[in-house]
């Protein structure tokens, strides 16, 4: 039981985190693409602010990831 | 490479300005900058210029729009849409000079694409009465006659059915019930009718008409006198000929465009030739007896545009500015061929500034390697290799194609490497089959860790490498704050990781005690150096100096992503049955192949933009823009 729910809160983690990042990324991408649309030149910047967000879901894979590593450890 | 520019300023005497500006178009290596104006006792520009370059922009444009017109014409005969409209915005008298037998030709187009959307709307119009009056469209001219009787077939230009029976009572009013009306909608904008009745009442329904102000579209000539039955018959057969004669003008207009159009094209060039050289010589400063003009070259071609001046004049001085007061600088990079691809990555941030690091090397030596720690396949490594070379054979006049292909390549390689080293061929299949791992498989249940590690390695030496970078822009630039906050932050990480070393037995124990001192020291001078709001923003930006490092775990997480994605792959092959099994595992591979193409590039590209960069890239640099040389064509 208590094995599930530490496999859980690693998925949830990570899960959360890309929820997260896919809402933030999808507002960023809309508004990017208006700009690039008038503004070509700026595809440059616009792919780094849409990339900017998925630090979310790296620190929340990295947190499933040491939960599942201490888990293993334990 | 940032290339070394200098200002110069080139005086000639003022007969010579056209022929040096001339000499200057075809060198094609000075980026001028504006000298009129810049003193008030400076003589005007020529008169004659002003007039000169509105009629090559008026030239221009027309040459344009002729070759849009080529191409226009070319695009309907190909994809055979004979209903694009045949216009180009070129005066006719224009027209005719520029491009001989086209007036005609648009002229018919335009007459058969009108008459195609008449009968279409006449024959729709009608088609919907036949059913309704099969009777009355069986009466031919000849019974019609016989009977005194007239048909009259109207297309009423509105979506309102009711407007028959407006109609009706206004013709029974003038002519009791001597008439026949039949009607009905047909599409959306019309409603198609039919009278018959004796002729008088046919002259009072078109007085009706004209009064009633209501508007129909009048049959064309030569259908008015038919039945109902003929003309629906003639519209058909004419609605089915037009294509016909259409294809054939389309034909004619594709011919002749494309037997001008390299004539406009030479004409277009030599006429942006001339504008460029008028324009330059808006840009030039005069005298009653002298000319100059300012601009920026390359330092390494001073004597090449000295030696290519020296013929024009023995008076032609060519000086070098001091670059002080001459403003920034525009940038030109110059690489080495393998770098080359690179450089174009880097352009697509935003030019470094003039005086600052040009990263493209660091780019081609890293980005690559990033890619291949990510995709780490030897199958995939090799298709994208393969892919890469293919692209860059065939992108020989397309520098864009060959670029993509050159990265592709370079990361394939670096992918088929780390394949190696992770023993992987189509993720688990390779280990399956045997194929050892050099380091570590990244499927099996103890790679996370040393996975983890080597993520968390790479980034800390790649964030230091930036550091490092930063210091050494901000030494050359004489800033000594940003100079003590860089190597605050870099000797911090490295303490940091030391004590990280420590705890996992890479270092020796006797090291912690040293880096922790390191790290207390460094903590304070990093904030330190940002002055009293240091104690605010600097444990933030050191915060995001860690969440930098901490960001190089997507090579981890990308990476596994891509294992297990080929291992569900291998895995359905083998519990379905075997062909569907291979077919559904062959798509998946084929997805995390594209995947691997994509994802991985990006991620590195993302690593390199946000993480390595801002710790020393200075952006904000303005292409070099030569005078005489057309631009390449750009990613976007």
């Amino acid at each position: 039981m208590q094995l599930g729910l530490i496999a859980i809160g690693a998925a949830l983690a990570i899960g959360l985190a890309a929820l997260a990042t896919g809402i933030a990324q999808a507002k960023i991408g809309s508004a990017a693409a208006g700009a690039i649309a008038e503004k070509p030149e700026l595809t440059g910047r616009e792919i780094l602010l849409v990339a900017i967000p998925e630090t979310l879901v790296i620190l929340g894979f990295a947190v499933a990831a040491m939960i599942l590593v201490l888990l293993r450890g334990g | 490479m940032l290339v070394p520019m200098t200002p110069v300023q080139i005086a000639a005497p003022r007969r010579q300005l056209r022929a040096v500006i001339a000499v200057l178009h075809r060198l094609g290596m000075v980026q001028l900058t504006g000298t009129a104006g810049q003193d008030p006792g400076m003589a005007p520009a020529d008169p004659g210029d002003a007039s000169r370059t509105a009629e090559l922009r008026t030239d221009a444009a027309d040459l344009d729009a002729l070759l849009g017109l080529a191409e226009t014409a070319a695009n309907a005969v190909a994809g055979q849409d004979w209903l694009r409209p045949a216009t180009v915005a070129v005066p006719p008298e224009r027209l005719d000079r520029l491009g001989p037998g086209l007036g005609p030709l648009l002229d018919r187009i335009g007459s058969l694409q009108a008459e195609h959307e008449a009968v279409r709307r006449h024959h729709e119009a009608l088609s919907v009465l036949v059913p309704l009056e099969p009777e009355l469209s069986l009466l031919d001219e000849r019974d019609l006659t016989r009977l005194g009787l007239a048909t009259v077939v109207l297309v009423l230009d509105t979506p309102h059915a009711g407007i028959l029976g407006t109609l009706r009572g206004a013709l029974r009013a003038a002519a009791g019930d001597r008439f026949h009306l039949a009607g009905a909608p047909a599409g959306e904008q019309t409603v198609g009718c039919v009278l018959v009745a004796p002729h008088a009442i046919v002259a009072e329904l078109r007085r009706l008409l004209a009064r009633e102000h209501i508007r129909h579209v009048p049959l064309p000539s030569g259908y008015e006198q038919m039945s109902l039955a003929h003309a629906v018959t003639e519209f058909g057969a004419r609605l089915s000929a037009l294509p016909g004669a259409l294809a054939r003008a389309w034909d004619c207009l594709a011919d002749r465009t494309a037997e001008l159009a390299p004539g406009w094209r030479r004409r277009r060039s030599a006429v942006a030739a001339e504008l460029d050289r008028l324009e330059a010589a808006a840009l030039a400063g005069r005298t009653s007896h002298t000319a100059s003009l300012t601009g920026w070259l390359p330092r390494r071609d001073i004597d090449a545009l000295r030696t290519g001046l020296e013929g024009v004049d023995p008076g032609v001085i060519v000086a070098e500015l001091d670059a002080g007061v001459a403003g920034p600088a525009p940038v030109l990079l110059d690489n080495p061929p393998p770098v080359r691809p690179y450089q174009r990555l880097v352009s697509f941030f935003g030019l470094p500034r003039s005086g600052s690091l040009d990263p493209s090397t660091l780019t081609a030596a890293v980005l690559p390697f990033l890619f291949g720690v990510m995709v780490g396949d030897l199958v995939y490594g090799a298709v994208l290799a393969g892919l890469g070379a293919v692209l860059r054979r065939r992108g020989r006049n397309r520098p864009v194609l060959r670029d993509v292909g050159s990265i592709l390549r370079a990361g394939g390689a670096w992918a088929m490497l780390f394949g190696l080293l992770y023993g992987e061929a189509l993720g688990s299949l390779g280990h399956k089959l045997g194929l050892p791992a050099l380091w570590s498989y990244r499927g099996g249940p103890e790679a996370l860790g040393s996975l983890l590690l080597l993520a968390v390695g790479i980034g800390v030496t790649h964030v230091l490498l930036g550091l490092l970078l930063g210091m050494r822009q901000a030494r050359r630039l004489r800033q000594p704050r940003t100079l003590l906050e860089r190597a605050g932050t870099f000797f911090l990480l490295c303490g940091l990781a030391a004590i990280a070393a420590t705890a996992v037995d890479v270092l020796p124990g006797q090291v912690r005690t040293p880096a922790m001192a390191i790290v207390a020291v460094t903590f304070v001078v990093a904030i330190s150096a940002r002055g009293l709001m240091g104690l605010l923003t600097g444990p933030l930006e050191l915060l995001g100096t860690f969440g930098h490092v901490l960001s190089y775990l997507r090579l981890a997480a990308v990476g596994l992503a891509s294992v297990y994605l080929a291992g569900v792959a291998n895995e359905l092959a083998v519990s379905v049955p075997l062909l569907l099994g291979v077919f559904v595992a062959a798509l998946l591979h084929l997805l995390n192949l594209a995947l691997a193409a994509f994802s991985p590039m990006v991620q590195a590209l993302r690593l390199h933009y946000v993480e390595f960069f801002s710790s020393f890239y200075e952006g904000g640099g303005q292409a070099f823009k030569p005078f005489g040389r057309r631009p390449e064509p750009s990613l976007a």
